[in-house]
């Protein structure tokens, strides 16, 4: 030993149990930080992949950018990576049930928004042409490369007078290569087809060739002000500009602080500090005597104190890295055995940024919670720490009278004494309730978020049920005979069948009697739409708006969505009674307004125009939300009758969509055969399988919640590990109380019982703080997202109340054992003598 | 009637080369209602005996017979109960329980036990010890003295045949110390005890029925005070 500093080595290498489990605690608490980060880090990667693959890799776009711009940008050093986008326009067919729009694409742009091949090779020039597999299908092209067809194709534009102008053409396209198909696409019936820039240089005019430029900003730059500069630099109007804010959020570019993960941080913070507290502490405390003889031979408290902290930081240059790297390997496991499918996060993300401030708060924790112990220690007098060790550790008492009494006659003496020991190191006491009462509001928060997330809602919410037969375009619909055959079939549960009128009604309006809002979006918005009737009708306004024909089933779930008035569903049946729906600029309509519309009617078989009629309607509530999503919008509100008033007004008798659940554990073959027979009785029918979806679903919730469940256990750990700690602390601190209790007479059972008590209460008064607390967050959290998440409900979380007492008594009761080993194996006279 | 006996008494501390033979097979026996003193030099071996006489330790050879029972013979539960019957033990450093008031630790052993408290031998054993109006104190409230007449209070409560104190004024100043051992000498006699206790004080020493003296774990002298 050279230096005086030795001594925390070789006390470090005697005590080597109590040095094993001091690198635990932090090596525990630093993997926990680590993993957090790693987590958070890869579900942001993931989900930032996930927009790149569903939107493109791409920051912005510029419309309509002349040469010279986009070779400015393309050279901009802030800029890594440029596509443009030229459009041909769109391919005019007599049906209107698709939307085919044709492009000219560079190889930079399809490689950006990440189209690919399924055959073939991309266009180059003379007329080729790229189409969506999907399509080849539905417009009967055979597949094969070489393929020619003719296709009209129009577009629309302002002309110099500000006035819609319409440019027809046609031409014949060679097919080169087939793509794959787009997400949604088919069930919306929009496609893309893919034609070169000199392709659309050619088939369009000079005057209506435009160029829109997408672009990636370089990694280095802050993307939202680059983008601003950029823009300012080249003079470009806010039109002109569409930032991709999908990717922008998910980057996390939006300014928004992330309240409920800095709220997970801090609270794990607190008990990783609180925990490595816990251990420095009781280590000081075991070695009071030692440090008494210390300062008896002439240590200073400096000297006292620096030999703590050199203790902290070699344990930290240990523990550390290693935390760093368990968490690391937790983090891992936990991503790569639960994403196999899963497109959270598929990929372990681990940044510098996560290392060091890992280290960092480590290495913090470490440093805060020595301060204290090595003060005490530096304080400890010579002849106080080695005469008397209750003499340094001064001891509170408590006063609770009554509760008292009560304990005495529920456990006895020992109960009692339990209690009370307790709180003789208040604030040791209150740092081991506090780490478990986090756990345990963790608990309570997390399953409430859980099971508030109620699959089953949210399925009815985005996916309606398990298969949905929808038809959005043109007069057919299905008959009241294919619902019945489908309610007759062998394993349904429930069908919702939906009637729908795509721009059904003509919303009439007086300026007066309007929003000016509303008034100001319709004049300069809808009213310069191309094609759009400019007339007014009988000297009002008219603004179309989609009309849904509800059955009971569904009316009675769309709740949740009504912001005013009530779903009375009776009156709806039998009254012109309506529900409307804002999406989006609201009109000013109140609950119990009565509005006119005027309703073009049609023949139920051929669809041909019959003749018009006024309606007037009388306006229930109001919703917030399109319950139903036929995958068209009107720019108008959005109208929900009964099927049966709708059926009266609009003289429909069939159907457009049907929602269909079936029970679990069916065979779903033999339903998806039947229900596909159904749906390609109209040739335009979507049949949509929501299986991989609710799969997809499925598959997210349990990673969340097995990822919730970790982070409760490792928190749970660390709760486990202070109140070992402190219940350790506690008895080497009245090892000869024990010695004493002993030796009057106290037996082994005894002694056990109140040591066990001891823990019980822990977890106790724990549970008590934690259930109080984690109900009052988790009611504040479901008034914070009661808004964006519809389906949350709450009530109080009794069973995870329940859980909680269960668990953190066992935890309390399973921490005394190690400890009560420790009182067994010493020897009364050992113990009395330990200080006399 | 001989109330307490050990037989070749021993016990070594350690093994090899580093043992210490703490006691070496010592006899002893000790008369109900007697007062023996204790005496020897630092490391003479007398608090291992105390402590194997007591059964708070195990010997390494001979028995302790108690009431011509064999103490060691008995399970630790057993001999848990026993102690806590007819032992009581007084300590230097009192040891009180810090969050229990002085009648609570008074009758600590008694509760321990299960048993239902005679109040009136509580009250008594308070006035005789001069300590009733602090009885709903805490430790920490009350002096060296005070602490060490409840320490007394204790060991009396369950009424043991055998007291066993180790250098119970030790820690307190002379005037003190005498006013203790005066209580503790009325209190024995009172009711009837046999007390067993190890002390440096010569004085004390001289008030004893018997003293014993030790020596490098063996009993050197055993006399007979005469008063």
């Amino acid at each position: 030993m050279r230096k005086y500093n030795g001594l925390t080595f070789k006390y470090l290498n005697k005590q080597r149990q109590r040095t094993a489990l001091t690198l635990l605690g932090i090596i525990l608490s630093v993997a926990l930080i680590t993993s957090i980060g790693i987590f958070g880090e890869s579900i942001k990667h993931g989900m930032v992949q996930q927009v790149l693959d569903l939107n493109g890799k791409y920051h912005g776009v510029f419309d309509n950018l002349d040469d010279k711009d986009i070779s400015i940008l393309k050279k901009h050093t802030k800029v890594k990576n440029v596509g443009i986008q030229t459009p041909l326009g769109g391919y005019n067919r007599d049906d209107s049930s698709l939307t085919i729009s044709i492009e000219g694409w560079d190889k930079n742009l399809i490689n950006m928004i990440g189209r690919s091949l399924v055959k073939g090779r991309w266009p180059k020039d003379n007329n080729e042409i790229v189409l969506e597999g999907w399509l080849l299908e539905q417009l009967n092209i055979e597949p094969t490369i070489g393929n020619k067809f003719t296709w009209k194709y129009d577009r629309t534009y302002l002309d110099e007078e500000g006035k819609w102008n319409n440019f027809e053409s046609e031409a014949e396209f060679t097919l080169v290569g087939i793509m794959k198909d787009s997400p949604g696409g088919k069930a919306t019936g929009s496609s893309l087809s893919l034609v070169s820039i000199n392709t659309v240089k050619k088939l369009l005019p000079k005057s209506l060739l435009n160029k829109n430029v997408f672009f990636w900003i370089n990694d280095d730059y802050k993307i939202k002000d680059t983008l601003n500069e950029l823009q300012n630099n080249l003079n470009i109007d806010d039109d002109n500009v569409r930032a991709n804010y999908q990717l922008l959020n998910t980057l996390g570019e939006n300014d928004k602080v992330n309240f409920p993960i800095i709220f997970l941080i801090i609270i794990v913070l607190i008990a990783t500090v609180g925990a490595i507290y816990n251990i420095f502490h009781i280590s000081v405390i075991e070695r009071i005597k030692e440090f008494g003889t210390l300062r008896s031979i002439g240590t200073t408290p400096k000297q006292i104190k620096k030999m703590l902290f050199t203790e902290g930081f070699f344990l930290s240059l240990i523990s550390i890295p290693i935390g760093i790297l368990v968490g690391f390997i937790f983090s891992r496991l936990l991503i790569s055995n639960l994403s196999i499918v899963n497109n959270v996060a598929n990929e372990v993300v681990v940044s510098f940024k996560v290392i060091i401030t890992s280290s960092i708060v480590g290495l913090l924790a470490v440093f805060i919670s020595i301060y204290n112990p090595a003060r005490l220690a530096s304080k400890v007098s010579p002849i106080e720490a080695m005469g008397n060790d209750s003499a340094v550790l001064k001891e509170g008492t408590t006063k609770k009278r009554k509760w008292h009494s009560l304990l005495n006659s529920l456990f006895g003496i020992t109960g009692k004494m339990a209690y009370q020991n307790l709180w003789r190191n208040k604030k040791r006491s209150v740092v081991t309730i506090f780490s478990m009462t986090l756990g345990c509001i963790l608990f309570i928060v997390f399953s409430f978020i859980n099971s508030s997330a109620d699959f089953d809602n949210i399925l009815d919410d985005y996916l309606h049920g398990d298969y949905t037969i929808m038809v959005n375009r043109g007069m057919e619909k299905y008959s009241l005979k294919d619902l019945e055959n489908i309610n007759n079939m062998e394993g349904i549960k429930e069908v919702k069948a939906i009637k729908f009128r795509g721009f059904g009604f003509n919303l009439m309006f007086n300026e007066g009697k309007v929003n000016s809002d509303f008034l100001k979006y319709y004049k300069e918005e809808i009213l310069k739409l191309p094609h759009y009737n400019q007339e007014k009708k009988n000297g009002q306004y008219l603004l179309e708006s989609d009309v849904f024909g509800y059955d009971d089933k569904t009316l009675s779930k769309i709740d949740k969505y009504l912001e005013k008035g009530n779903i009375d569903i009776k009156r709806m049946k039998e009254k012109p009674l309506a529900l409307l729906i804002n999406s989006r600029v609201d009109p000013g309509y109140r609950v119990g307004d009565k509005i006119k519309f005027n309703v073009s009617l049609f023949d139920n078989d051929e669809g041909e125009y019959i003749g018009d009629k006024e309606v007037k309607l009388e306006i229930g509530g109001i919703l917030n939300f399109y319950p139903v999503n036929m995958g068209t919008y009107s720019m108008g509100p959005g109208i929900v009758l009964h099927e049966d008033m709708f059926k009266d007004i609009l003289e429909i008798n069939g159907y457009s969509r049907f929602d269909i659940s079936i029970e679990p554990k069916v065979k779903r073959e033999k339903i998806e055969n039947k229900l596909e027979g159904i749906t390609n009785k109209i040739p335009r029918g979507t049949f949509i399988d929501y299986e991989k979806e609710k799969k997809l679903l499925q598959k997210q919730k349990r990673q969340i919640n097995i990822m919730v469940i970790s982070l409760i256990i490792v928190i749970g750990l660390i709760g486990f590990f202070n109140i070992v700690n402190t219940i350790t602390t506690n008895l080497i601190i009245r090892t000869r109380e024990f010695g004493m209790l002993r030796a009057i007479g106290i037996t082994n059972k005894q002694l056990k019982k109140m040591v066990r008590l001891e823990g019980m209460f822990y977890g106790i008064i724990s549970a008590f703080w934690g259930s109080i607390l984690g109900t009052i967050l988790s009611y504040i959290l479901y008034l914070l997202f009661k808004q964006e998440a519809t389906y949350m409900k709450w009530s109080t979380p009794l069973i995870s109340i329940i859980g909680v007492c269960v668990g953190t008594i066992i935890v309390g009761v399973l921490a005394t054992l190690i400890p009560l080993k420790r009182i067994y194996s010493m020897n009364i006279v050992e113990s009395i003598r330990n200080v006399e | 009637m001989d109330i307490l006996k050990s037989e070749n008494l021993s016990k070594t501390y350690g093994s090899g080369e580093i043992s210490v033979e703490a006691l070496k097979n010592v006899d002893f026996t000790v008369k109900e209602g007697e007062f023996v003193a204790v005496v020897g030099a630092s490391g003479s071996g007398k608090s291992t005996l105390l402590h194997l006489l007591g059964g708070l330790d195990k010997p390494t050879n001979g028995k302790v017979l108690i009431n011509d029972r064999d103490i060691y013979t008995l399970k630790e539960k057993d001999l848990s109960i026993f102690r806590r019957r007819e032992i009581g033990f007084i300590f230097q450093f009192y040891n009180l329980v810090p969050v229990l008031t002085a009648k609570e630790n008074i009758t600590l052993p008694l509760l321990l036990d299960g048993r239902t408290i005679d109040k009136d031998y509580i009250d008594e054993l308070l006035s005789t010890l001069k300590i009733k109006d602090r009885k709903e104190h805490l430790p920490s409230a009350l002096s060296g003295g005070q602490q060490q007449r409840v320490a007394i209070a204790r060991a009396l409560a369950t009424k043991p045949s055998i007291i066993f104190a180790d250098e119970p004024t030790g820690n307190l100043d002379s005037k003190i110390s005498s006013e203790v051992l005066d209580l503790l000498r009325i209190s024995i006699k009172k009711y009837h005890q046999t007390l067993v206790m190890i002390t440096h004080d010569e004085e004390v020493a001289k008030t004893a029925d018997r003293i014993v003296t030790l020596e490098d774990g063996k009993i050197i002298s055993n006399e007979v005070v005469v008063k």
